[in-house]
C-alpha cells in the first residue's frame, strides 16, 4: 500500500512538473533533412535527432508531429568538394520565417561542432522572436503547416523530373500492386500492362487491375537460378516471346517461353546464351546474347538475338569494352550523332565509353547495384573460406528516345564484400551535355530494395520490381510492382 | 580492456572512421573475411598439422575450432589497390602450451581459445599491391600473396613474397612471375668482416604461365616453373641453415594443362615433368599427370578426379620421385575426401593420412576418388568415395593406403552462412602393416558452421 501511494505521489509531481515547465515553453518539430549528394542519405536521420537534443530544454521542447508544434524547423545538408554546408530555417505555424542560420565547415569531423554553433543560434532567434509574436494579439486563425515547409528550394525543384509525381515529392507516387509473396529477383513487360517476374521457383505471370492478379506461371527445378528475365512482343499472333537467363550448376542452360492466350509454353532450352533485352539509342527494342566462357563470365562479343526456327540465331556483334556485358550495357548518341556505349564498372560507378572503347567519363557516386548473384566453384578456397567465387548481375540502363540514360540507384544499409543488403533506390536520369552525364531528376527515394526495372517509352512509365521484405530464416519474403509515370 | 583489444577497437574506429570519410576521399574501402566455427569428433585428428592417426586402440574424442579471416582492400581505382588479409586462429580451451601440435597461430599457447581469451592471434596472410600498368596494359602484384600452381596444388599453393605480372592479349593470358619463398642468410654478426648482406642464401620460384582460349569451352595451357635453391650451399660455415627447404638445388617443370567442357561435362586433365638436381651428384627425373572432371547427372552432378606421381623405392641413381615445395603447401581439393586427403573445407586442422605428403617420403602417390552433389533449395549435400595407393612399394612389399567413403548434408541459413555436418571413414591399406599392424580404421564426423563475405 504505501509503495503504491509513493508511486502515485511520484507520477503525480512529475505530471505537475511537465504542466507547469508546458505553460512556458515553445514546442518545435523538427522536419527531416534535406541532404545532397544522395550517398550521405543515411545522415538524415541523425542530424535530425541531433539539432532535436541540442534544441531541447530551457523553454524548447521538441514534439513528434507538425501539427502539434509552434515552430518548425527545417535544415539542409550540402556538401561540395570537401566543404559542407548546415542551413536551418525556422517558420512559425503560419509559415512565416522566425529565424534561420547557417553553420559550414570542411570535414565531416566538424559536423557534431557545427550542429551544437547552429543550433544554440537558432535557439535563441526561435524563443525570442516566438515571445514578440505570443505577447503580439492573434490576427489570423492557426493553420496547420503545410507541405511547403519542408518542400526543397523551387531552385532543386526546377531541375526535377517534369513529371508531377517527382516534382512534388509527394509520398507514394505511382500505383503500388499488393505484397507478393517471395523475393522476386526479375521482371519483364512488353508494352500491355501484364508483367511476368522471376524468383527462385519460375516464372510468374501477373495482370494488374485492382491489384496483381496472377495469370499464369511455370516452374523451374530447385538446382536452377534466374539472372534475368526479358520479354518481347506481343507478334501479331499475340504471342510474348519471355526469355529467361538461367545458370544451372555453374553453366547457362537459358530458355524461351511463349506466352500466348495466358499459357505459357517452353520454345527452347538448355541455350547457353545470356539474353538482356534494351533499346539501344532509345530506338526499337532489341535482344541482345552473351556466352559464357570457361575463362571468362562474359565471353566474346554481345550479339543480337533473333528467334528461327526455335533456335537462336546471332547478328550483328558488339565488342564489349572493359567491364561491360550484356546485363550492364547500353548506348545513346549525342547531338551530333556520335555513338557512346555506358555501362556499369565493377565498383558500381556508371562509365561512358566512346566509340572507340575508350573510358572517357565516369560517375562520381556509385550506381545500379543488385543482390543477383551467379556462383561458380572455382574460388581458392584456402584463401577465401569459400570454394565459390560470386559475381554480381548489374542492373538495367535504360535510353529513353530523347537520349537520356536512365539508372537505378540502390543503396542502404550495407555493402560489404559479397554480402549485399540494399534497402532504398531511385531511379536517376541523366543527360550526356557532350562531355559528362549530367543528372537531370531522380525519382523520391523508396525504402525498399530494387530488384529490377523496365521502362515504357510509349506510356512514359517505369515498371519497378522492389523487395518489401528479404528473405529470412523461416520467412519467404514480400515483393512488390510498383508503376510510375515519368512525364 | 587489454591491450590487444584496445588496438582492435582503435583500429575498428578507425576503419569506421575512413568509411564515412569516404565522400571526401578517392580511396574505396572493401571488406572480405570469413568465419568458420568446425566441430570433430574423431579417433584420428590430433588437432593440427600433425598427421591422421593410424594407430591401436585410438581414442575418439571432441574438439573445436575456429578461423575468421578478415581482408581489407585499399582501393584507389580500378586500376590500383592494395589488398592486406590477415587471419585468426583458435582451437577451443586453446593448445597446451609446448604442445608442438598445433597450427600457426594456435601453437604453443598463442591461442585465444585459452581461459579468458586474450592472446596474439593475429596472422599476416597477405599484403600486396594490385596495380595495372598504365604502358603495358599487364596487371602487376607485388608483395606476399597467393599462389597456385596450375596442376590441383600437387605441387604448391601458398602465400608467398613475389611479384607477378599478367597480360591479356585477345584470348591469350600470360604470366611471369618470381618469389623468394626463403632467405636464409643469417644476420652479419658485429665481429663478422665478411660483409655478407641478405639475399645470399635463398630459395627462389620463377612462374612462366599461358592459357589460351580456343573458344569459350575449351583452355589449353603450358607453364614453366624454376626453383633455384641455395639455401644449403652453406652447409661448409659456421653460418648454415639447418632446414633447407625443399630439399633439392634445382628443379625445372615443364607442363601442360587444360580446360574443357563437352555438353554437360567438364575436363581438367594436366601433366608435367620435372627435372634438375638435387645435388651436385643427383638428378632429379619425375613426373605427374591426372585430370578432374564434372558431369551433370540427374539433379546434380557426378565429380571425379584422380593423379599420379612418380616415385622412387631405390636409393641408388637419379631420383624419380615427384618432387614438391612442402608437404604443406600441397593439396588436391578436388578430391573431396577428409582423410585421404586434406579436405578443401578445412582450417586449422588441415592434414590427412599422409600428413599432406603426397610424394609418401619419395613413394609418390596415385588416387582415384568419385561423388554425387547436388543442392535442394537451402539443402546442399555431396557423397564421395576415394582410393589411394603409393606408386612404388614401401620396404614391406605393400602399397595401398586406404579407401574412404564420406558424405556431408548441409543447410544454407542464409546466402553467405551454411551449417552442415559431415561424417568420413577410412579403411586403411596394407601400407600401414609394417608400421601400425592392428592400427584402427580412422573415421570422424564433423560439424560446421561456415560464414564469407
Amino acid at each position: 500500500m504505501k509503495r503504491s501511494l509513493v508511486a502515485t505521489l511520484v507520477l503525480l509531481s512529475a505530471l505537475l512538473a511537465a504542466t507547469v515547465a508546458s505553460a512556458g515553453t515553445t514546442r518545435a518539430y523538427i522536419a527531416d533533412f534535406a541532404v545532397s549528394p544522395a550517398d550521405t542519405a543515411n545522415l538524415k536521420p541523425t542530424l535530425q535527432r541531433l539539432l532535436a537534443t541540442r534544441l531541447a530544454g530551457e523553454g524548447l521542447v521538441t514534439v513528434d508531429s507538425a501539427a502539434e508544434a509552434d515552430v518548425i524547423v527545417s535544415g539542409s545538408y550540402v556538401t561540395l568538394g570537401k566543404m559542407f554546408s548546415l542551413d536551418v530555417i525556422a517558420k512559425n505555424a503560419s509559415g512565416k520565417q522566425v529565424a534561420s542560420a547557417f553553420e559550414q565547415g570542411e570535414s565531416v569531423d566538424a559536423l557534431i561542432p557545427a550542429i551544437g554553433k547552429l543550433s544554440a543560434k537558432i535557439k535563441g532567434d526561435i524563443l525570442s522572436q516566438v515571445k514578440v509574436q505570443a505577447a503580439a494579439p492573434a490576427t489570423a486563425a492557426q493553420v496547420a503547416p503545410s507541405a511547403e515547409i519542408v518542400r526543397k528550394p523551387a531552385s532543386a525543384e526546377i531541375v526535377m523530373a517534369p513529371a508531377a509525381e517527382i516534382v512534388h515529392n509527394d509520398a507514394m507516387p505511382g500505383w503500388y500492386s499488393q505484397r507478393i509473396t517471395g523475393v522476386m529477383s526479375g521482371i519483364a513487360t512488353w508494352g500491355t500492362k501484364d508483367v511476368v517476374v522471376a524468383d527462385n521457383t519460375g516464372i510468374h505471370v501477373y495482370r494488374p487491375g485492382a491489384k496483381l492478379d496472377l495469370v499464369t506461371e511455370a516452374a523451374l527445378p530447385d538446382r536452377m537460378k534466374i539472372l534475368g528475365i526479358d520479354a518481347m512482343g506481343p507478334e501479331a499472333s499475340g504471342r510474348v516471346l519471355i526469355f529467361v537467363t538461367i545458370i544451372d550448376r555453374e553453366t547457362v542452360a537459358s530458355r524461351i517461353y511463349a506466352l500466348q492466350n495466358d499459357t505459357l509454353k517452353i520454345v527452347a532450352e538448355e541455350i547457353p546464351y545470356m539474353f538482356r533485352s534494351l533499346s539501344p539509342y532509345g530506338g526499337p527494342k532489341k535482344v541482345y546474347a552473351q556466352q559464357m566462357g570457361r575463362s571468362e563470365d562474359f565471353y566474346g562479343d554481345v550479339y543480337e538475338a533473333n528467334i528461327v526456327d526455335g533456335g537462336v540465331k546471332l547478328t550483328n556483334p558488339i565488342k564489349m569494352p572493359r567491364y561491360a556485358n550484356v546485363f550492364n550495357f547500353n548506348m545513346f548518341r549525342d547531338k551530333s550523332g556520335k555513338s557512346y556505349l555506358t555501362a556499369f564498372s565493377e565498383s558500381g560507378y556508371l562509365l561512358v565509353y566512346s566509340d572507340t572503347g575508350e573510358e572517357i567519363w565516369r560517375s562520381s557516386d556509385k550506381l545500379g547495384g543488385s543482390e543477383t548473384y551467379f556462383q561458380k566453384k572455382d574460388a581458392d578456397e584456402r584463401t577465401t573460406g569459400t570454394p565459390f567465387r560470386t559475381r554480381f548481375i548489374d542492373q538495367r540502363i535504360v535510353v529513353t528516345d530523347k537520349g537520356d540514360v536512365l539508372v537505378p540507384q540502390n543503396s542502404g544499409f550495407f555493402v560489404l564484400g559479397n554480402l549485399r543488403s540494399y534497402s532504398k533506390y531511385s531511379i536517376v536520369s541523366f543527360a550526356w551535355n557532350g562531355s559528362s552525364l549530367e543528372e537531370s531528376w531522380r525519382t523520391k527515394q523508396s525504402q525498399n530494395y530494387l530488384a529490377d526495372w523496365t521502362y515504357n517509352p510509349a506510356a512514359k512509365e517505369l515498371t519497378l520490381l522492389e523487395v518489401a521484405q528479404k528473405g529470412t530464416f523461416g520467412g519467404k519474403g514480400g515483393s512488390v510492382v510498383r508503376v510510375l509515370g515519368v512525364e | 580492456m587489454s591491450f590487444q583489444k584496445k588496438l582492435l577497437a582503435f583500429a575498428a574506429v578507425s576503419a569506421l572512421s575512413a568509411a564515412t570519410a569516404v565522400p571526401a576521399m578517392a580511396l574505396e574501402n572493401e571488406f572480405h573475411g570469413m568465419f568458420k566455427f568446425m566441430g570433430f569428433q574423431t579417433n584420428a585428428l590430433q588437432g593440427g598439422d600433425a598427421k591422421v592417426l593410424a594407430s591401436d586402440d585410438a581414442h575418439s574424442g571432441f574438439f573445436a575450432e575456429q578461423r575468421a579471416r578478415i581482408m581489407y582492400t585499399a582501393k584507389a581505382n580500378d586500376n590500383l589497390k592494395l589488398v592486406t588479409h590477415f587471419e585468426l586462429d583458435t582451437r577451443f580451451g586453446g593448445i597446451k602450451v609446448t604442445d608442438g601440435k598445433g597450427y600457426k597461430g594456435t601453437y604453443n599457447g598463442n591461442d585465444s581459445g585459452n581461459l579468458d581469451a586474450d592472446a596474439l592471434t593475429l596472422e599476416t596472410k597477405n599484403v600486396y599491391l594490385d596495380f595495372n600498368c598504365p604502358i603495358t596494359g599487364a596487371n602487376f602484384k607485388v608483395g606476399s600473396q597467393p599462389w597456385a600452381d596450375a596442376y590441383q596444388s600437387l605441387f604448391l599453393l601458398a602465400d608467398m613474397t613475389g611479384v607477378i605480372a599478367t597480360k591479356k592479349v585477345d584470348n591469350f593470358t600470360g604470366s611471369l612471375g618470381w618469389f623468394r619463398f626463403d632467405d636464409n642468410t643469417a644476420a652479419i654478426a658485429s665481429t663478422d668482416t665478411t660483409n655478407t648482406g641478405a639475399g645470399q642464401y635463398t630459395a627462389d620460384l620463377i612462374v612462366v604461365d599461358g592459357k589460351y582460349a580456343i573458344n569459350k569451352d575449351i583452355t589449353v595451357g603450358a607453364t614453366y616453373y624454376n626453383i633455384q635453391n641455395d639455401t644449403a650451399l652453406t652447409a661448409a660455415t659456421t653460418t648454415a641453415p639447418t632446414v633447407p627447404v625443399p630439399n633439392y638445388e634445382l628443379l625445372h617443370m615443364i607442363g601442360l594443362n587444360a580446360d574443357m567442357k563437352f555438353g554437360d561435362a567438364v575436363v581438367k586433365p594436366f601433366a608435367a615433368y620435372q627435372f634438375g638436381e638435387k645435388n651436385s651428384t643427383t638428378d632429379i627425373s619425375a613426373y605427374m599427370f591426372g585430370a578432374t572432371g564434372k558431369v551433370k547427372v540427374g539433379p546434380g552432378s557426378v565429380n571425379f578426379a584422380g593423379y599420379y606421381l612418380s616415385g622412387d623405392n631405390n636409393n641408388t641413381g637419379d631420383v624419380k620421385s615427384f618432387q614438391t615445395v612442402a608437404a604443406s603447401t600441397t593439396y588436391f581439393n578436388a578430391s573431396n575426401m577428409w582423410l585421404l586427403q586434406r579436405p578443401g573445407q578445412a582450417i586449422n586442422t588441415s592434414t590427412s593420412l599422409l600428413g599432406n605428403d603426397n610424394t609418401a617420403k619419395g613413394l609418390g602417390t596415385a588416387g582415384v576418388f568419385a561423388g554425387y552433389e547436388g543442392t535442394m533449395d537451402k539443402v546442399f549435400y555431396n557423397a564421395n568415395v576415394g582410393y589411394m595407393t603409393t606408386s612404388k612399394k614401401n620396404a614391406a612389399g605393400d602399397k595401398s593406403i586406404g579407401t574412404e567413403i564420406n558424405a556431408q548434408v548441409g543447410y544454407k541459413v542464409y546466402d553467405n552462412l551454411s551449417a552442415s555436418v559431415a561424417g568420413a571413414y577410412a579403411f586403411l591399406g596394407n601400407y600401414f602393416d609394417a608400421t601400425a599392424p592392428d592400427a584402427d580404421n580412422p573415421y570422424l564426423v564433423n560439424v560446421q558452421l561456415s560464414y564469407a563475405f
